[in-house]
């Protein structure tokens, strides 16, 4: 075989392997991109919920706030996950693969986290100094 | 024979050739993955609900269990109530609860008290600090008491040994309650340290 045959085929193979790092390369951070404006969509929306929380929690009179919490962002299923007790937390997931988009601690909720996680619509409460979240 | 020793030779070169590509292609992309990463920097991002220290301190003392402790109100400090408040809490020195945590039946901002120390001090207008119930400032850090660190390293931070560092700071009235004493304005200064 001869040397220059050698070179063309080495070179054949290289180009060929740039081109599909190339195409990896224009892709990669667009991929990135989505999943990190998907979960800065997500870690808004946890934003919104605590921000209603806190004002409950910090409210000296009753208090009531409605809020409807979009099924999909960023063309992604999501599920909001609130968790009373001593936990006092709240997760946002991927519907699909239930990886973790956003969480934030909540104030102190001594009362009830009602409904379920298909339920869309959140009432904020604090009556009689009892805080509660009711799903509807 | 000869032939077939050639196809040998040259099936050994195409797989060392592609090899070798592969290697190259390999470390491209895990030299680009890495730049990348770094190129996104890291973020320091402040919890937001810091914002709320100051309703939190607030709503904290209306639940304080022995009453005329409560001495910030509607931006107004009460010095006599500070003074009993500074009292009551020299015993344990720490203020996090009252800041950052939740105090009897209050819910809180979200976050744990264990995870931040406080200082609070009020300065006037010529950034004097006034006296709190005799302290120059009320709190712990993991260095001794606000007042002595504050005191030994003036105008630096007292939570150099943290992670991270918040400064908040809100003007309010300071009600000294005397007709001979004027009300006047001083800023409430709370440093948050988190660990």
């Amino acid at each position: 075989m001869k040397k220059s045959q050698i070179s063309f085929e080495f070179v054949v193979l290289f180009v060929f392997v740039l081109f599909i790092f190339l195409v990896l390369a224009s892709l990669f951070p667009s991929m990135v991109d989505r999943a990190t404006s998907t979960k800065g969509l997500a870690e808004n929306l946890a934003q919104d919920i605590k921000v209603k929380v806190i004002t409950a929690s910090l409210s000296e009179t009753d208090f009531e706030s409605k809020m409807a919490l979009p099924k999909r962002i960023n063309n992604i299923d999501i599920l909001v996950n609130i968790t009373g007790g001593t936990d006092n937390i709240l997760v946002i997931s991927n519907g699909i693969n239930n990886e973790s988009l956003a969480r934030a601690f909540l104030p102190k909720i001594d009362g009830r986290v009602s409904g379920n996680i298909n339920q869309y619509n959140l009432t904020i409460r604090k009556i009689n100094n009892v805080l509660s979240i009711q799903r509807e | 024979m000869k032939s077939s020793i050639t196809k040998a030779k040259k099936a050994q070169i195409i797989t060392f050739d592609f090899s070798t590509s592969l290697i190259v292609f390999l470390l491209f992309i895990a030299v680009f993955i890495g730049l990348f990463l770094l190129s996104q920097g890291i973020e320091k991002k402040q919890e937001f609900e810091l914002e709320y220290v100051f309703a939190n301190l607030e709503n904290n003392l209306q639940y304080n269990a022995t009453q005329n402790r409560d001495f910030f109100r509607d931006y107004r400090v009460n010095e006599e109530k500070l003074n009993s408040f500074a009292s009551a809490i020299t015993s344990t020195g720490s203020i996090d609860e009252y800041v950052v945590g939740t105090i009897g039946a209050a819910h809180g901002i979200g976050l744990d008290a264990a995870a931040y120390d406080v200082c609070l001090y009020l300065t006037d207008n010529n950034n004097q600090l006034i006296s709190l119930g005799g302290a120059t400032a009320l709190g712990m850090v993991k260095s001794g008491s606000c007042a002595s660190v504050i005191a030994s390293v003036a105008s630096t931070d007292p939570c150099s040994s943290y992670k991270q560092t918040i400064s908040i700071f809100k003007p309010v009235l300071f009600d000294e309650g005397s007709p001979t004493n004027n009300n006047r304005i001083v800023q409430m200064n709370l440093v948050i340290c988190k660990k």
